[in-house]
């Protein structure tokens, strides 16, 4: 029941904040509501039993990339123009629209064969009689080249955020 | 009543699409980027939710979901670079006014 509840709570706060990125005529609420939603996945996880990743959810995406649109928003400081749609805004409505009731329409007709097996309590602690697989045994055996190679992706995206963003004007090293 | 994997699926793909149309629609180029992230975390959800309802305990969508964060937290670092980059040289945000590349 209280589960239930959770998610029909956190559903509502993460559409909420949704709506408020695309309606907000104020580029700064839309952050907000950015903030609000993303937080809202994040419960959204923890009833999924995935702890870890609601943890990484709040730490990544509330922590640092809404401080850094919101820094964005701040130096770039348009906010008299605001957040207007452009001429196209029918059809992108219509577009998405379209999407939305195609993947409603196949998500209810589609026949889940959803498992009734065991839950696990956390994927990252297991008691010491838990025999099963948890999340860092799969990450890294299975799926270590993909985790090195998000390393590299990091490490040239930040490189390359620094060039592009650098200022001209600025004494170069 | 329960909590089945259509309502995370549906939840899902409720995010994705108000994301698809911010970022249609939106002028705002930090915008844009924030629904590009709505539509990334709808992404997630559903990811998280197969996961959890179809394969419990072998962690594959959750391994999906992280990788997508870091690439999401790439994007973003890329993206704002962009938007400042172009702030600071010609002053604009708005999207439909680069046209640098435009013919």
């Amino acid at each position: 029941m209280v589960a239930v509840a959770a998610f029909w709570i956190l559903a509502a706060s993460a559409v909420a904040g949704a709506l408020g990125v695309v309606v907000a005529r104020n580029v700064f609420y839309a952050a907000i509501g950015l903030v609000v939603s993303l937080i809202a996945v994040a419960g959204l996880y923890v009833t999924l039993d995935a702890d870890f990743l609601a943890v990484a959810q709040f730490m990544i995406y509330v922590g640092g990339i809404a401080i850094l649109i919101v820094f964005a928003v701040m130096m770039t400081a348009q906010l008299r123009r605001g957040s207007q749609t452009n001429r196209l805004w029918p059809g992108g409505l219509a577009i998405a629209g379209l999407l939305y009731l195609s993947l409603v329409s196949g998500i209810m007709q589609t026949d889940w064969e959803t498992s009734s097996g065991a839950i696990p309590t956390s994927p990252m602690v297991a008691s010491a009689a838990d025999e099963g697989v948890r999340l860092p045994d799969v990450l890294f055996s299975t799926y270590l080249l993909p985790f090195e190679l998000a390393g590299v992706v990091l490490l040239v995206a930040t490189i390359g955020a620094l060039v592009i963003a650098r200022d001209d004007s600025a004494p170069s090293l | 009543m329960s909590i089945d994997l259509e309502h995370y699926l549906v939840l899902s793909a409720t995010l994705f699409a108000i994301g698809l149309f911010g970022t249609m629609a939106k002028r705002n180029f930090v915008v844009i980027l924030m629904s590009i992230e709505l539509m990334l975390n709808g992404v997630n959800v559903a990811m998280v939710a197969f996961s959890r309802y179809v394969v419990p305990g072998e962690f594959t969508g959750h391994v999906f979901a992280i990788f997508i964060i870091t690439v999401a937290a790439a994007e973003v670092a890329i993206g704002l670079g962009i938007l400042l980059g172009l702030f600071n040289r010609r002053g604009i945000v708005d999207a439909s006014e680069m046209d640098l590349l435009k013919w």
